[in-house]
C-alpha cells in the first residue's frame, strides 16, 4: 500500500525482492496464502507501480551487472535496452525511484537509479553538470576565485 | 538533487568515473563539499579505477607535465612536478594506493637531485618531503610492505607462561628502498630506505656492486636490482629486509640497462633496454623460486615489444595489464585470461612522448 492508499498486488518472489518487505512477510508465506497487506507510507503511488514495474522485469529477466567503471554516458551501452529505457524518464521521477530503492532495499534498483545520476555527469562540464541538474552556482566570488586558482593546471594544460 | 539525501548522493557520486571528479568539485558547495568527505571516500572504495600516473621525463627539455591515463585509455592533465625531471622513480607507496613518491632524477645541466616529491593522486598535490642522504639519478626504487602476521594472535591465553604472552613481535615498517644511480660521473653503491610511518631516510647497506640505470622491483618482499651500467652490469642483486644484506643472484644472460621492470606471477620481467649491440625489443624474466632467467616463448609472459626501445618505464595495472610509456609511443598489453595479448598502441601523451618518465598505478 503506497503513501496515498493506493493498493498494489504483487507476487511473493516479486514483492520480496525488496529486503524491507521481505522483514515484513512471515517465512513460509508462499503463492498459495492470502493476501498481505504491507504498508509504504513512504512512496507515493506512481513510484510504487514503476519500482514494481522493475521488481517484475527483473523477475524475469535479471539486469545484467553495470560494469565498473561506469563505460559511457548512454545508459543502453551499459545494461540491457529494456533496463535502459525504464530509467529514461524526468529527473524528478528518478530521484523518487533512487529515494524508494534505498528506502525498500532493493540493491539492483538502486544500483541502476545511481549508475543512471552518474551516467549524467560522466564527461560534462562543471556549467553542464548545473544546466544538467538544475544547480545554482552558490560559490562566494571568493571561492570562486580560489577554485579556479585551484584549478588552473587544468585550464592550462 | 536536492531530493537526495548526503548518503545517496554519495552513492551517485561514488559511481562517477574519476575522469569527471574536477568537473563535480567545481559545480557547486554541496558537491564540492560531497567530495571531500569520509562518506564519499567509503562509497567509492567499491567503484575504484585504475589510473596510470606519468610525469617528468626529457625530450629537448627536462619537463614538469604530469598526466593520468583513465580506463578510456584518455589523457587527464594533473598538477605539474615542483620541477622538471627524468631519469627518477615514481613509486607507490602501496599496491594500488594513491600516494606516490618522486624520488632523485636528473635536472637540467646533468645534476642529480636528492628532492623527494610526494603526490596525493586523489587531491592532486605534490609536497616536498625530506630529501634522499644522496642525490642520484637513474636508480632503482620500489616499496615494501611488511606482511601481515596471522599465528601469534590467534593462540588462546594459557596459565601457565604469561611471560611469554606478553612478548611483543617486531613487525617490519613499510619502506620505499632505492639503491645505485648516478652521479658526479659515477654509479653509484649506495642504498637508502624511506620509513613511510616516520619519514625519514636512512641508509641501507650499499650495493655489492654499484650499478645505474638498472631495473628494480619488489618480488616477493625482496628488492632485486637487475643489470644497468657499471660494475653491476649483467648481474642480479637482492636485499632482504629481514636481514638488510645484499645477496647476488643468478646472472642476466647478458647486459643490459634502462629497460623497464615489472612483475606479473611473481616474476620479474625486464622490458626493451640498451644490450651493449643497442636497444631491444625483448623481454626477459627472472623466477625467483629456481633462481633462473627465462628468455624463451611462453604465452602466459609478457610478448616482445613490437620495436625495439629503452628508457621506458612499465606500470602494472589492476586487471594486470601492463603499460610502457617513455622512449616512443605508449603501448599497453592486455591481460587476456591467463596470457598476454599483443602490445597495442595508446594515445601518445599531449605533449608528445618523452624518455625516462616516472609512470606509477593508482586507484582512485
Amino acid at each position: 500500500m503506497s503513501q496515498e492508499g493506493d493498493q498494489f498486488e504483487v507476487e511473493v518472489k516479486v514483492a520480496k525482492m525488496s529486503e524491507l518487505v521481505k522483514t515484513m512477510i512471515p517465512e513460509e508465506a508462499d503463492e498459495e496464502e492470502e493476501a498481505q497487506e504491507i504498508p509504504l507510507p513512504n512512496v507515493k503511488s506512481h513510484v510504487l507501480a514503476k519500482v514494481i514495474e522493475f521488481c517484475r522485469r527483473y523477475a524475469e529477466e535479471p539486469m545484467s551487472e553495470i560494469e565498473k567503471p561506469l563505460k559511457s554516458a548512454n545508459m543502453h551501452e551499459v545494461v540491457q535496452e529494456w533496463y535502459a529505457n525504464y530509467v529514461d524518464v524526468d529527473q524528478e521521477l528518478l530521484f523518487e525511484l533512487i529515494l524508494a530503492a534505498n528506502y525498500m532495499d532493493i540493491k539492483p534498483l538502486l544500483d541502476l537509479t545511481c549508475a543512471t545520476v552518474a551516467s549524467m555527469i560522466k564527461g560534462k562540464t562543471p556549467e553542464e553538470i548545473r544546466k544538467t541538474f538544475n544547480i545554482v552556482n552558490d560559490f562566494t566570488p571568493e571561492e570562486e576565485a580560489q577554485v579556479r586558482e585551484e584549478n588552473k593546471w587544468c585550464e592550462e594544460a | 538533487m536536492d531530493l537526495l539525501s548526503d548518503d545517496l548522493l554519495y552513492c551517485c557520486l561514488a559511481r562517477v568515473p574519476f575522469a569527471s571528479y574536477d568537473a563535480l568539485r567545481l559545480v557547486s558547495r554541496r558537491l564540492r563539499g560531497a567530495c571531500g568527505s569520509e562518506g564519499y571516500a567509503r562509497e567509492r572504495d567499491r567503484f575504484r579505477e585504475s589510473l596510470v600516473v606519468v610525469c617528468g621525463g626529457s625530450d629537448w627539455g627536462y619537463r614538469r607535465e604530469a598526466w593520468l591515463l583513465t580506463p578510456d585509455r584518455t589523457w587527464l592533465a594533473r598538477p605539474a612536478l615542483p620541477f622538471g625531471r627524468d631519469a627518477f622513480c615514481l613509486t607507490a607507496a602501496r599496491p594500488f594506493g594513491d600516494e606516490l613518491y618522486a624520488t632523485g632524477g636528473r635536472l637540467r645541466g646533468y645534476e642529480a637531485s636528492a628532492a623527494v616529491s610526494a603526490f596525493d593522486a586523489r587531491a592532486g598535490t605534490w609536497r616536498e618531503c625530506a630529501p634522499m642522504l644522496q642525490a642520484r639519478f637513474g636508480h632503482g626504487a620500489a616499496a615494501l610492505r611488511p606482511k601481515p602476521k596471522l599465528a601469534l594472535v590467534a593462540v588462546a591465553p594459557r596459565r601457565r607462561r604469561p611471560a611469554e604472552q606478553r612478548r611483543i613481535s617486531v613487525t617490519q615498517k613499510p619502506l620505499l628502498v632505492v639503491a645505485g644511480g648516478y652521479r658526479d660521473d659515477a654509479e653509484l653503491a649506495s642504498a637508502e630506505a624511506l620509513d613511510l610511518v616516520t619519514g625519514r631516510w636512512r641508509a641501507i647497506a650499499p650495493l655489492p656492486f654499484a650499478t645505474c640505470y638498472a631495473a628494480a622491483a619488489v618480488v616477493d618482499g625482496r628488492f632485486y636490482v637487475a643489470g644497468g651500467a657499471g660494475p653491476g652490469d649483467g648481474r642480479l642483486q637482492m636485499w632482504d629486509p629481514a636481514t638488510g644484506e645484499w645477496a647476488r643472484r643468478a646472472d642476466l644472460p647478458q647486459s643490459r640497462q634502462s629497460a623497464a621492470a615489472v612483475v606479473v606471477a611473481g616474476r620479474l620481467s625486464l622490458i626493451g633496454g640498451l644490450l651493449d649491440l643497442g636497444e631491444t625489443a625483448s623481454v626477459i624474466r627472472y623466477c625467483p623460486t629456481s633462481d633462473a632467467w627465462q628468455w624463451g616463448e611462453d604465452a602466459r609472459a609478457i610478448p616482445w615489444l613490437p620495436k625495439p626501445r629503452s628508457g621506458a618505464t612499465a606500470a602494472l595495472l589492476a586487471d594486470g595489464s601492463v603499460l610502457l610509456v617513455g622512449g616512443g609511443s605508449p603501448l599497453v598489453c592486455r591481460r587476456d585470461g591467463d596470457g598476454y595479448r599483443a602490445w597495442e598502441d595508446v594515445a601518445d601523451l599531449p605533449t608528445g612522448w618523452v624518455r625516462w618518465p616516472g609512470a606509477a598505478t593508482v586507484e582512485l
